[in-house]
């Protein structure tokens, strides 16, 4: 991620960097200036001292042919070794031109000739000596004259080189001006840049937040292209925006079960007026049906108010499987004297099985379903069938009916909407009223789990 | 928002333009900069012989166009070639910058030996093994390897002839020489009078020296008109003695009643021939003087075998042979 320091950082590097680039330059530049001149100056002095040694030569050589005297010879033996030193010097500095050339090859012809001057000394050859000597004198002459010549000649071409050298010095300091001004205007459009992408991610961030302030949490999602700390504030407001729509949605998922809850509490109260009345009078025909001796009529008043009475019983009151089966029983056995053998009931009961705690009201409905959709149409031979085992940690209760089985349509119907459920159903007569996807809905308000339900129909 | 979009676009035009001018410096100061280590360094290719042509006059036309037919070799040949002379004809500088030639120990000298002054300085610098080709005027006793020029006796002569013709053998000379000691003055005077004595009863009565220069020749020539006013032809030996004849006579009211000869055809004399100021010039070849010299130098520096003398064409040039050359 590039932080903002990051950011900051580079531009201050950058700009630092160009500017000790800038410096550099220009402290080059005026370095080579000073050397060019340094160069040339060297040269100057160097011409003028030849000339001055030569002189000076030339006098020591004039004193030794006039009084040949050891001391005089040591004399201008110094100055004729200072000489081709510098005669060295030149041959070794000066660049290659046939000037120079020429200069040098004038040098070693003075040389030559003070040499055939001291030897003819040397040999008493007067003649020779003055003649040489004479030489000597005009070739010093011709020193002069050429260096003077050299001199002006560098000049010419140094002035040339200096006028250029102003040209470049002039082209480098637009240049810095121009790199100067780069640098601001670029930092300027830098801050720009920089400021506006803060305050314009801030600002949605703002403009965000008020609508969430207003309880609208239908916003899109802010999305900012920078990938710095900005970035990480975004897609942490982001987050917090979706966790809050989810807590909404939840509290609103939980409102609504509860609301059918109450519902559901609410109906069954409203049965329980006319069942106490009709509990108690069907206890009183049970009886009367006992004392008259109608004895399949008084078992089935007796099943018919057990029924009834575990239906109006409280719902919270804790209950087992073995109840809800019993529950099955009655039912059944009301149905089978209603419908005679048209039905059958059978039932594989694990007895180890039944001790454990189950909501009040599942099963039988169940069971219900099955008789109403499944083989209550049917002229001969439905049955129903009711298992209950255990499986390895999981308790199995399965109601199979050999029916006719359901539509698609129907089944998604049955586990679709629970209103359009409700309101689709007529209640019929033979229903004990609990529709599969109240069952449905209750079982899951319990055990706080979305249910799944498949529903296999052959 | 516009606003500051525009704000945008502005800066980022001004940033872009002032990057396009730092870069644009940037590459004129590199361009400066190597045009500054070009100059500085004058590194040229240290030629194979480096030749020393020494002449009468630097500046003057005849000899710029020695030197140029020279100095046009030095690229075929890698050589270098140093054109001198002195700033007004004086012999005695020309020694001097013969012998500095010699002690600058350049590797073949061609130079115009004005005079037998010239003789000793030639003969030391073949001694030194520095070979000596002479140029324009010739010293032939000396151990110079060979001359290359005119025929000046012969150039003399050509005049002469010309004059007889065009003055039909009756004429009072004047003559105006570039100078009396100088080799190829004297030989041109003498070959004039040679042939004038021989074809013509034509009497020179005057002859004057105008040291090659354009205001001493005018200087002279009006002198001698109007010593000799009977004069009614005049010869001159040297390039620019054409101009003072004719400025001489122009000046004494006496341009159409003489008859001019000069030297040279140069643009300055090939004027005054066109506007009938002068009636003939004769014709000498400096340009290929100076290149054959090389030519000849090369020889002698490859060891090839060389003539005694070369000579250069001469010719005379009328008015009618000019309009020939502009047709």
């Amino acid at each position: 991620m590039n932080k903002i320091r990051t950011k900051l950082l580079v531009y201050f590097v950058a700009i630092l960097v160009l500017m000790i680039a800038l410096f550099f330059i220009q402290h080059q530049n005026s370095q080579r200036i000073i050397d060019l001149h340094n160069q040339r100056l060297d040269k100057y002095f160097l011409l003028n001292e030849i000339t001055q040694q030569t002189d000076q030569t030339y006098q020591s050589l004039q004193i030794y042919v006039n009084e040949t005297t050891e001391e005089n010879h040591q004399y201008f033996q110094e100055n004729y070794q200072e000489f081709k030193r510098l005669q060295h010097k030149f041959d070794s500095t000066a660049t290659h031109s046939v000037d120079n050339q020429n200069y040098m090859n004038l040098l070693s012809s003075f040389i030559d000739l003070m040499n055939n001057t001291t030897d003819a000394v040397d040999a008493e050859n007067i003649d020779q000596s003055s003649h040489y000597y004479n030489e000597a004198g005009t070739t010093a002459s011709y020193i002069h004259e050429k260096t003077l010549e050299l001199i002006n000649n560098e000049l010419t071409a140094y002035e040339k080189i200096v006028s250029l050298e102003n040209q470049r010095m002039q082209n480098i300091r637009n240049m810095s001006t121009a790199v100067f001004l780069s640098v601001i205007l670029l930092s300027i459009l830098f801050a720009l840049w920089f400021s506006n992408g803060i305050t314009r991610t801030i600002n949605k961030l703002t403009n965000a937040a008020k609508e969430i302030a207003t309880g609208n949490y239908q916003i899109n999602d802010i999305f900012v292209s920078r990938k710095d700390e900005l970035r990480l504030l975004t897609d942490t407001f982001n987050q917090m925006k979706f966790n809050v729509v989810e807590a909404i949605r939840e509290m609103k998922e939980k409102a609504r079960l509860n609301q059918l809850l109450k519902e559901m509490e609410l109906q069954s109260l409203q049965n329980q007026m006319n069942p106490h009345f009709l509990f108690n009078t069907l206890n009183t025909i049970s009886k009367t049906a006992y004392i008259e001796g109608a004895e399949q009529t008084n078992e089935l008043i007796s099943s018919t108010s057990k029924l009834l009475r575990y239906n109006i019983g409280n719902l919270d009151k804790e209950t087992y499987l073995k109840d809800e089966v019993n529950v099955v029983n009655e039912y059944f056995f009301i149905q089978q004297t209603r419908f005679g053998d048209r039905v059958s009931f059978r039932q594989y009961i694990d007895q180890q099985c039944l001790s454990i705690p189950m909501p009040r009201l599942t099963l039988q409905p169940l069971v219900e379903n099955a008789f109403i959709h499944g083989i209550e149409n049917m002229a001969t031979s439905g049955e129903i069938r009711l298992n209950i085992y255990q499986k390895q940690q999981t308790i199995m209760i399965e109601i199979i009916d050999n029916g006719k089985g359901m539509s698609q349509e129907k089944v998604n119907r049955l586990l679709g909407d629970g209103q359009s459920a409700d309101g689709t159903q007529q209640k019929s007569g033979h229903s004990t009223g609990i529709g599969l996807r109240n069952v449905i809905d209750y079982i899951c308000s319990i055990v706080e789990a979305p249910l799944r339900l498949n529903q296999e129909s052959e | 928002m516009k606003l500051q979009r525009l704000v945008y676009s502005v800066l980022t035009i001004t940033f872009f333009v002032s990057v396009g001018f730092s870069i644009y410096f940037f590459s004129q100061a590199r361009a400066s900069n190597a045009r500054i280590l070009e100059a500085d360094t004058n590194n040229l290719p240290i030629p194979r012989y480096h030749f020393a042509l020494i002449g009468e006059e630097l500046e003057h036309d005849y000899w710029e166009l020695v030197g140029q037919g020279a100095k046009d070799t030095e690229e075929e040949y890698e050589i270098a070639i140093e054109y001198e002379g002195p700033r007004r004809s004086n012999p005695e500088e020309q020694r001097k910058l013969l012998d500095m030639a010699i002690k600058s120990k350049v590797d073949g000298i061609i130079v115009q030996a004005v005079n037998n002054s010239f003789l000793p300085l030639i003969n030391k610098a073949v001694d030194q093994g520095i070979p000596v080709i002479t140029i324009d005027t010739d010293a032939a006793k000396s151990k110079r390897f060979t001359y290359i020029g005119t025929d000046n006796y012969e150039a003399g002569r050509l005049a002469g002839e010309e004059l007889i013709e065009q003055t039909n053998g009756s004429a009072t000379v004047g003559i105006v020489t570039g100078s009396f000691d100088n080799a190829h003055h004297q030989l041109r005077v003498q070959g004039f009078q040679d042939v004038i004595e021989q074809k013509s009863d034509i009497s020179i009565v005057a002859i004057e020296e105008s040291s090659i220069t354009q205001v001493i020749a005018e200087e002279k020539a009006q002198n001698m008109l109007t010593k000799y006013p009977d004069i009614n032809a005049l010869f001159g030996t040297s390039t620019h003695d054409a101009t003072g004849m004719t400025e001489a006579a122009e000046s004494l009211g006496r341009s159409n009643d003489l008859y001019i000869i000069g030297f040279d055809t140069l643009e300055e004399n090939l004027q005054l021939l066109k506007q009938n100021k002068v009636d003939a010039l004769i014709e000498q070849e400096p340009y290929a003087m100076g290149n054959r010299s090389i030519d000849l130098m090369m020889d002698i520096m490859e060891n090839k075998e060389v003539k005694d003398v070369y000579h250069t064409d001469t010719s005379v040039v009328t008015k009618a042979d000019l309009s020939v050359i502009n047709e």
